[in-house]
C-alpha cells in the first residue's frame, strides 16, 4: 500500500476513533457539559461574551446560562446612573460567584438579590465574575468595568485556587520594596484560538454536546495550566502560612522566606488589599468573601487558611464555613459532586444569606426605599 | 520518574534518539544505557546513586572473586576508581552539603580495594570464592539492613524492653529515607555472584556492562529482579531496534499502563477510605475493600512489570516475566509460580533450596517453607504486618503440603472427565483466592490494630451486607478480568495479535480511552516502590 493511501486510511480511522471514545464517554463516563462563553474583554482579560446564551448539563443540573449585553450573569442589561433607592453590589471572583451550575435564581447574586427583597431592600447584583478568575484579573475587572455601576458594597471572593491563578495570569507582580505593580497588559489565556474556533460551524454545537471535546478540553487546560505553573519563577507553595506567634518569632525561618517580589502570599495580599482601597475610595464597602473547602459533605475547611492570619484579620470577611457545618449533612449536599463541584442551590442560599445579613446588620446602611 | 508521567515520555524519547544514533555501537549504546539509568534513578534522589555504585562494585568484584580466579590488580583499582568517580558525579553539585557522603564513598572505596587484596592471600580455591560471595552478601545485606530494617529493628527492640519492663532506654532511630528499588538491585546483584559460584553464569571482566547490567532503568526500582545468566549475556550482544518489537514492546506498555491507570490506581481510591477506618465500614464495604486491593496490587506491581518488560523490549532486551495470571491459581505453590515470579523463584533458589528444600524430611521441608516465606514477607517491608503475612503464606504453603493437595490434582487432573477437570479447578481457584484475599488483608492493614477491625468487621455480619462500593470495584476489574479469561482461554499471555484486526482495533481504542479518560488526575506513585 503506498504512503498516500496509507495516510487516506488514517482519516476514517480517526473518524472511528473519534466516535468510538464519544460512545465510550458516554456509556461508561459521561462528562460534565459546562462550556465556557469567554472571549476578549477589552480590558486585557477575559469576559463572558455579551448576549450569549448556553446549558450548564451534569448528571445533577440541567441550567440555561444567559449574559446581558455588559458580559454580566443577567437577564437585564443595569442602568447607568444608578437608580435611586437601589443599593448595587458588585460581586467579583470565578464560577462560584458567577454561578455555574446554577440557575440565575438559586445562584450566589440571584440568592443575595432575592432575599434582600424579601427584606424589603431593593438591591442589584453586579456581577462581575468570570469563569476562571483569579483576584488579579478581580481587580481589574472592578477598575475597569465595575465602577461605573457605583456599587456600594464590593465582595470579593477568596478561594484555594486564587494563589494559583494569581501568579499564574502573570498580570500584577511586586516591586523590590513590595508595592504592586502591573506586570503584564494582557492574560488571555487560549481566548484567540477560542474566538477562532467560535466563528466554525458547529463549534457551538461541539462544546455543548460532545462529551469527548468535553473531556478534551477539561485535560488539555489542566495540562497548559500545569506548564504555565512550572514556568513561573515564584516560590510557589500551597500550604497555611504558620501560626503568628510572638513567644517563638523564629528568625531563621523568617529569613529563609522568599523576598517580597518573589512570595505569592505577599501578592495575594497586595491584591486584596488594593480591592479593598479601589472599593472605599469609591465610597463602596468592602468585604472578603471564604469559599470553603469541601472534603464530603460533613466536613468544611477554610481557604482563608491560605493567607496570612494577621491580614485576614484587618478585614470585613465573611466565611460560611460555620453555616455549613450547622447545616452539614450526609443527606444535604452543599457542593454538586458530580460536575464541577460548585455550590448547589442550598450553598448559594446560605452563602447569600452571609452577605444579607451584613447588609442588613447596619456595616452597609441601605439607603432608604420609597 | 515515574513510567506514566510525561518527564519519562520525555526521558525516553531522547534516551530513544541517542540509543538509535548509537546502534551497531554496541560499547557505546552500553555506556547510554547505563547513563540514561543513572539519570533516570537520579530523578528520585542522586544521592542514592552512591549505594547501587557501591553494590555494582562490589559485586563486580565478588562475582569475579567467587569464580575461582584471583583478582587483578587492575579489577581491584577499577572498582574502587568508578566507586569514587562514580559517586563523585552526582555529588558534584552539591559538594559542600555531600562531603561526609564523599568521604564515606572514599572510606567504603578502601575498605573494598583492601578485602579484595584481603582475599587474593587465601590460597584454598574453596574458602577464596566463599570469602568474596560472604563479601557480596554482607555489603548488599548490610546496605539493604541500614536503610531498610534499621528504625524497624532499633523501634522494636525499644518497645521489647519497655514489654519486659527497661524503661528509658534511648534509642537513636535514624532519619532514614529508603532508596527506591533497594530491594531489587541488591538482591540481583547477590544472585549475580552466587550464580558465579555456581558456575551458572560466566564472571563479567566487562564493568560498564556489568553496571549496565545492574542499573538497567526499565527493571531498576521495581523489579522483576533479574537473573544475571538471562540478562547479562543481552548486554553483549548486537541489539536493533525492530518493527515487531516495538509494536510488542508498546502493547506490553500500553496494557500495564491500563493496569496501573486505570485499574490500580482508581481501586486506591476506593481501597484507602476502607483501611483507614475500617470499625466505620459495613461487612459488605470491608468485603469490597479487600477485593478492591486484591485487584489494586496486581494491577499496579503486574503493571510496572509490563511496563519494565515493554520498555526493554522496544530497546531489544528481553526481561523476565514476572506475573502469570496469579489469581486462576489453585494451589498456594501454583500461586507463587505465578505471583511476583522473579523474587519467589529468587527465593526459592537462594534461600529454600540452600535450607535444604524438600530434602531433609517432611519436617525440616516445612521448617524451610516457613522460613523462606516469613523472610519473603519481610523482603516487603519492615513491619511486623509483613512478618505475619509471610507466616500467614508459608502456613497455606504448609497446609496444602500436608494435605498432599498439589499431588492430588494432578492425579485427579490425569483420570477425571474434562467438565469434572472444569469444575475442580473452579472450587480451587475459588478457595484459593478467598485464601488470597486474607493474605492480602494482613499485608495491607497499617498495623496489627487495624488488621484485628479489619477481621472483626468481615465476620460481624450483623454490619450489614451492603456496599455502595462495590459496584465501583466491579466497574473496574471486570474488563481486567474479561482480557484475563480470553488469556486463559487462548492460553498464552499475548493474546492481542491472535485477534482479529477488527476487534483488535476496538480493543485498542478501549484500552487507550480508558487510560485518557478514567486515570485519576492524581498520579500515583507505585506500591512496590516503597518495598
Amino acid at each position: 500500500m503506498s504512503h498516500a493511501k496509507r495516510l487516506l486510511l488514517l482519516v476514517p480511522l480517526a473518524l472511528y476513533a473519534a466516535l468510538f471514545a464519544e460512545v465510550y464517554l458516554r456509556l461508561l463516563k459521561p462528562q460534565p457539559m459546562m462550556p465556557r462563553y469567554v472571549t476578549d474583554g477589552g480590558d486585557g482579560i477575559r469576559g463572558n461574551i455579551p448576549h450569549s446564551t448556553y446549558r450548564h448539563i451534569t448528571p445533577e443540573v440541567d441550567v440555561e446560562l444567559r449574559i446581558n449585553g455588559q458580559g454580566f450573569r443577567a437577564d437585564d442589561d443595569l442602568e447607568i446612573p444608578k437608580p435611586d433607592g437601589v443599593i448595587r453590589i458588585a460581586i467579583l471572583g470565578d464560577s462560584f460567584f458567577m454561578g455555574y451550575e446554577a440557575t440565575l435564581a438559586d445562584s450566589f447574586g440571584g440568592q443575595i438579590e432575592s432575599q434582600l427583597a424579601m427584606r424589603g431592600v431593593r438591591a442589584e447584583i453586579v456581577n462581575l465574575a468570570v469563569s476562571g478568575f483569579g483576584t488579579a484579573e478581580s481587580l481589574i475587572a472592578l477598575e475597569s468595568r465595575g465602577l461605573a455601576f457605583e456599587p456600594d458594597l464590593v465582595v470579593l471572593e477568596w478561594h484555594s485556587t486564587d494563589p494559583t491563578d494569581n501568579v499564574r495570569s502573570g498580570l500584577f507582580a511586586l516591586d523590590d520594596e513590595g508595592a504592586l505593580v502591573r506586570a503584564n497588559p494582557t492574560y488571555l489565556p487560549a481566548i484567540a484560538t477560542r474566538d477562532r474556533l467560535m466563528k466554525i460551524p458547529g463549534y457551538a454545537f461541539l462544546i455543548q454536546h460532545s462529551h469527548l471535546y468535553a473531556a478534551l478540553r477539561e485535560r488539555a487546560g489542566r495540562f497548559v495550566k500545569d506548564l504555565i505553573i512550572m514556568e513561573m519563577p515564584w516560590q510557589f507553595d500551597t500550604e497555611p502560612e504558620p501560626e503568628a506567634s510572638a513567644a517563638s518569632p523564629q528568625p531563621e525561618a523568617k529569613a529563609e522566606r522568599a523576598a517580597p517580589a518573589r512570595d505569592p502570599r505577599a501578592l495575594d495580599r497586595a491584591l486584596v488589599r488594593r480591592i479593598e482601597q479601589v472599593a472605599r475610595a469609591q465610597g463602596a464597602g468592602f468585604v472578603l468573601f471564604d469559599v470553603p473547602l469541601n472534603f464530603s459533605r460533613v466536613e468544611y475547611a477554610t481557604s482563608l487558611q491560605l493567607l496570612d492570619p494577621d491580614f485576614v484579620a484587618s478585614l470585613p470577611v465573611l466565611s460560611p464555613v460555620a453555616r455549613f457545618r450547622v447545616e452539614a449533612s450526609p443527606d444535604q449536599k452543599l457542593y454538586l459532586e458530580e460536575g464541577a463541584g460548585h455550590w448547589s442551590p442550598r450553598g448559594n442560599a446560605i452563602a447569600a444569606g452571609l452577605v444579607v445579613d451584613y447588609v442588613l446588620s447596619g456595616e452597609l446602611a441601605p439607603p432608604p426605599t420609597d | 520518574m515515574l513510567f506514566q508521567t510525561p518527564t519519562f515520555v520525555v526521558f525516553f524519547a531522547i534516551f530513544l534518539v541517542f540509543y538509535l544514533l548509537t546502534q551497531g555501537r554496541l560499547r557505546l549504546q552500553n555506556a547510554l544505557i547505563l547513563v540514561g539509568s543513572y539519570v533516570f534513578y537520579a530523578a528520585w534522589d542522586e544521592r542514592f546513586l552512591v549505594l547501587i555504585i557501591a553494590s555494582t562494585a562490589t559485586d563486580f568484584l565478588a562475582g569475579s572473586g567467587a569464580s575461582g580466579r584471583r583478582l587483578t590488580n587492575g579489577e581491584i583499582g577499577r572498582s574502587a576508581a568508578y566507586v569514587v568517580v562514580g559517586s563523585l558525579l552526582p555529588l558534584l553539585p552539591t559538594l559542600p552539603q555531600s562531603g561526609s557522603y564523599l568521604a564515606a564513598v572514599v572510606v567504603f572505596a578502601a575498605f573494598l580495594s583492601g578485602l579484595a587484596h584481603l582475599g587474593r592471600r587465601i590460597h584454598d580455591d574453596e574458602r577464596r570464592q566463599y570469602f568474596y560471595i560472604t563479601l557480596s552478601v554482607c555489603v548488599n545485606l548490610g546496605v539493604l539492613g541500614v536503610f531498610k530494617y534499621f528504625n524497624f529493628f532499633a523501634d522494636s527492640l525499644v518497645t521489647t524492653l519497655a514489654q519486659l519492663g527497661v524503661e528509658n532506654v534511648s534509642w537513636t532511630t535514624l532519619e532514614i529515607v529508603l532508596p527506591v528499588g533497594i530491594s531489587f538491585y541488591t538482591f540481583q546483584t547477590i544472585s549475580y555472584s552466587i550464580d558465579v559460584h555456581r558456575g551458572d553464569v560466566e564472571p563479567s571482566d566487562r564493568l560498564l556492562e556489568f553496571a549496565a547490567f545492574v542499573a538497567f532503568f526499565p527493571q531498576l526500582v521495581a523489579g522483576p529482579v533479574e537473573r544475571a545468566k538471562h540478562l547479562l549475556p543481552q548486554f553483549f550482544e548486537e541489539r536493533r531496534i525492530e518493527r515487531k518489537a516495538v509494536e510488542t514492546g508498546l502493547t506490553l506498555f500500553v496494557w500495564g499502563l491500563f493496569k496501573k491507570t486505570v485499574v490500580a490506581d482508581n481501586l486506591a481510591g476506593i481501597v484507602d477510605p476502607i483501611f483507614a477506618d475500617p470499625g466505620a465500614m459495613t461487612t459488605g464495604d470491608l468485603a469490597a475493600g479487600l477485593l478492591a486491593f486484591a485487584f489494586q496490587i496486581y494491577g499496579d506491581f503486574s503493571g510496572y512489570s509490563d511496563m519494565a518488560r515493554g520498555i526493554a523490549r522496544i530497546l531489544g532486551f528481553e526481561i523476565m516475566l514476572n506475573f502469570n495470571l496469579p489469581y486462576f491459581a489453585r494451589t498456594p505453590s501454583e500461586f507463587w509460580e505465578r505471583w511476583h515470579i522473579s523474587l519467589s523463584s529468587w527465593l526459592r533458589d537462594y534461600l529454600y533450596i540452600p535450607l535444604g528444600g524438600n530434602r531433609n524430611g517432611v519436617a525440616m521441608t516445612y521448617r524451610n517453607l516457613m522460613l523462606t516465606m516469613l523472610l519473603g514477607g519481610l523482603w516487603h517491608g519492615a513491619a511486623w504486618t509483613f512478618v505475619l503475612w509471610g507466616a500467614y503464606q508459608g502456613g497455606i504453603l504448609v497446609l496444602y503440603r500436608m494435605a498432599g493437595v498439589d499431588a492430588w490434582v494432578a492425579r485427579f487432573g490425569d483420570r477425571a472427565t474434562p467438565a469434572a477437570r472444569r469444575g475442580l479447578d473452579v472450587i480451587l481457584t475459588g478457595s484459593m483466592f478467598v485464601l488470597v484475599l486474607i493474605g492480602w488483608m494482613i499485608f495491607r492493614a497499617d498495623d496489627l490494630g487495624v488488621l484485628g477491625t479489619y477481621l472483626g468487621g468481615l465476620v460481624d455480619f450483623s454490619r450489614g451486607f451492603g456496599s455502595e462500593r462495590l459496584g465501583d470495584v466491579l466497574f473496574f476489574i471486570v474488563p481486567l478480568l474479561v482480557i484475563q479469561a480470553i488469556q486463559v482461554w487462548k492460553g498464552r499471555l499475548e493474546v492481542f495479535p491472535d485477534l482479529p484486526p477488527f476487534a483488535r482495533l476496538n480493543l485498542a481504542l478501549f484500552v487507550l480511552a480508558s487510560i485518557l479518560f478514567m486515570q485519576p488526575f492524581q498520579t500515583v506513585a507505585f506500591i512496590y516502590f516503597d518495598f
